[in-house]
């Protein structure tokens, strides 16, 4: 299985970083540019992983992260942002993120980490999913 | 009070002199205009001075204007004695300068009333000026107080315009580092593939394969450069974000001797084997209302510094003192034996982005940043320093008053 990420950040030159790191890293990847494109892109398409900046215009990534929660449960968020405050890293601690990556990721592995733990944790899901269906095949379709 | 007496009628002035000194006025006498004068040029200059009209050569009314124009001569009581009293020569003594007149022949009681008026208005004078003096001394340390005030003023307004527009530029350079850093490591991980290609493709005969070579050769090197100028800016970045300090963190007891100790356990892999560090700890040092990490943080810098700084030093030392003082201060010193620097780089040391280390390896934040923080303690730093002997930087923290502790 290809896990797909969504790539959500206002900067488009580092959503094209991004983009290019996982699609190498073997992913599929797709981008927008604030909380609204992305929730265009999550009814489009079968989303498991989101990467979402802070700051961006129209929807920020913690209304955003809300949203997400809401309609998307098993989605899993991880947020980055360049303006490190508690605030931000409580917000989104509250609204379920999975981490919060600072900014200017001078490390991409600890994204990478995150994202992988987060990988692991929607396998784990969509395995017993998996499981469930062959146990009774009538309700597949989940 | 000294009184100056010029007459040239030597009866009259013997007599004016005895009755003058009787009152307990000091006298000096003039036969003539010009010896008047020369008496005006000594150091205990008289205050009153008691002048016939008429004198050859030079006579009462000049000796006055003379007198009166000579600004470095405080000032003197001109009494004329005149045996002509009609009311246009008196205009014309009042406008030489004269204070007052006495008609001759003088009764001593009105002479000695008139003295009296004299001697208080020397006195009012002595006042005035004594009172000008201590205003004009007083104006010029306001003016001194103004003036390093001013600069205090703009240093903070320097440091203040500095935090706020730090926070700005932090997240404006963040974005750009961020995709040059992220796209360096995914280069990185492009080039393991492309390295290994390349390689495969010299084993078989290749036109350019010494391009190649070089290729293989130099990328590895262009991608490190490229990441090294990223952790620059990252770092320059992370100092800014010290100066906006958005977390305000809340001030506790803290023990300052626990900082030190702390502080130096972390900056041990940065110190071990380049400074030998003692400490000297006064043993019941009271308790500091401050944040420990900050402190820490200040007690850190100013130890790595000094280990940069003693590179070259032979048997480099570095003495951390606490100590308390009767105003209910906390001391801290530290003391190294390195090369000490010039005045004009000690004058410099606190500013923003000032060092003395080679290009991308300080961003000159430290010190200021230290500063910052133990100004906002409500402590000051100082630095005395000797070349050739060493540098001392010195901390003052008010130590919490033991009623507070709760």
């Amino acid at each position: 299985m290809k896990v797909s990420l969504l790539i959500v950040d206002d900067e488009i030159k580092i959503t094209q970083m991004l983009q290019r790191h996982f699609q190498f890293l073997g992913f599929d990847v797709h981008i927008a540019s604030d909380g609204i494109e992305a929730l265009k892109v999550l009814e489009q398409h079968h989303i498991h992983i989101v990467v979402s900046d802070i700051m961006m215009p129209n929807m920020n990534g913690v209304q955003l992260l809300a949203e997400i929660r809401e309609h998307y449960p098993m989605i899993q968020v991880i947020m980055i942002t360049g303006y490190v405050t508690i605030n931000n890293a409580l917000s989104t601690m509250r609204e379920g993120a999975r981490t919060c990556i600072f900014k200017p990721l001078e490390d991409l592995t600890l994204l990478e980490d995150a994202v992988n733990n987060a990988v692991k944790h929607v396998k784990q899901w969509i395995d017993i999913l998996d499981e469930l269906r062959a146990m009774k095949p009538q309700e597949a379709g989940v | 009070m000294k009184v100056l007496l010029a007459d040239d009628d030597q009866t009259s002035l013997r007599l004016t002199e005895r009755i003058v000194a009787k009152w307990g006025y000091q006298t000096i006498t003039a036969n003539d205009g010009r010896q008047a004068l020369d008496l005006m040029d000594q150091p205990s200059v008289p205050r009153i001075a008691i002048l016939d009209w008429n004198m050859p050569e030079i006579d009462g009314l000049e000796v006055t204007r003379r007198i009166k124009k000579d600004k470095s001569l405080p000032f003197t009581y001109i009494i004329i004695l005149t045996g002509n009293t009609r009311q246009d020569n008196m205009v014309q003594a009042f406008e030489a300068g004269i204070d007052d007149y006495i008609a001759k022949p003088f009764n001593p009681d009105e002479l000695r009333a008139r003295l009296a008026v004299a001697n208080r208005f020397v006195e009012y004078d002595n006042t005035i000026t004594q009172q000008a003096e201590l205003l004009t001394r007083y104006a010029g340390e306001m003016h001194q107080l103004a003036d390093e005030r001013a600069q205090q003023l703009i240093h903070a307004d320097r440091m203040a315009t500095l935090g706020t527009m730090s926070a700005g530029i932090a997240h404006e350079i963040n974005n750009p580092n961020a995709f040059i850093s992220g796209n360096i490591q995914t280069i990185d991980r492009f080039w393991d593939v492309i390295h290994k290609t390349i390689q495969d493709a010299l084993d078989k005969p290749q036109s350019n394969s010494e391009q190649l070579r070089f290729i293989l050769n130099e990328m590895p090197n262009a991608i490190e450069g490229i990441s090294d100028g990223v952790s620059r800016i990252a770092g320059i970045v992370k100092g800014l974000k010290a100066y906006a300090r958005q977390d305000q963190a809340t001030l506790k007891p803290i023990d300052i001797n626990d900082c030190i100790l702390h502080a130096l356990r972390i900056a041990k892999p940065s110190t071990k084997n380049k400074v030998n560090i003692q400490t000297d700890l006064h043993p019941s040092l009271p308790q500091f209302n401050g944040n420990a990490q900050q402190i820490e943080q200040v007690i850190i810098n100013l130890t790595v510094n000094a280990a940069q700084a003693m590179k070259i030093t032979s048997n480099p030392m570095l003495t951390i003192t606490t100590d308390m003082d009767q105003n209910n201060q906390i001391k801290i010193t530290t003391a190294d034996n390195g090369p000490g620097m010039p005045p004009d780089v000690v004058d410099k040391i606190f500013n923003p982005f000032f060092t003395t280390k080679p290009p991308g390896q300080g961003t000159g934040l430290g010190l200021s940043i230290s500063q910052g923080i133990i100004h906002d303690h409500g402590g000051k730093i100082d630095v005395e320093s000797h070349q050739n002997t060493g540098t001392t930087f010195t901390i003052q923290l008010p130590a919490l008053v033991p009623e507070t502790v709760q």
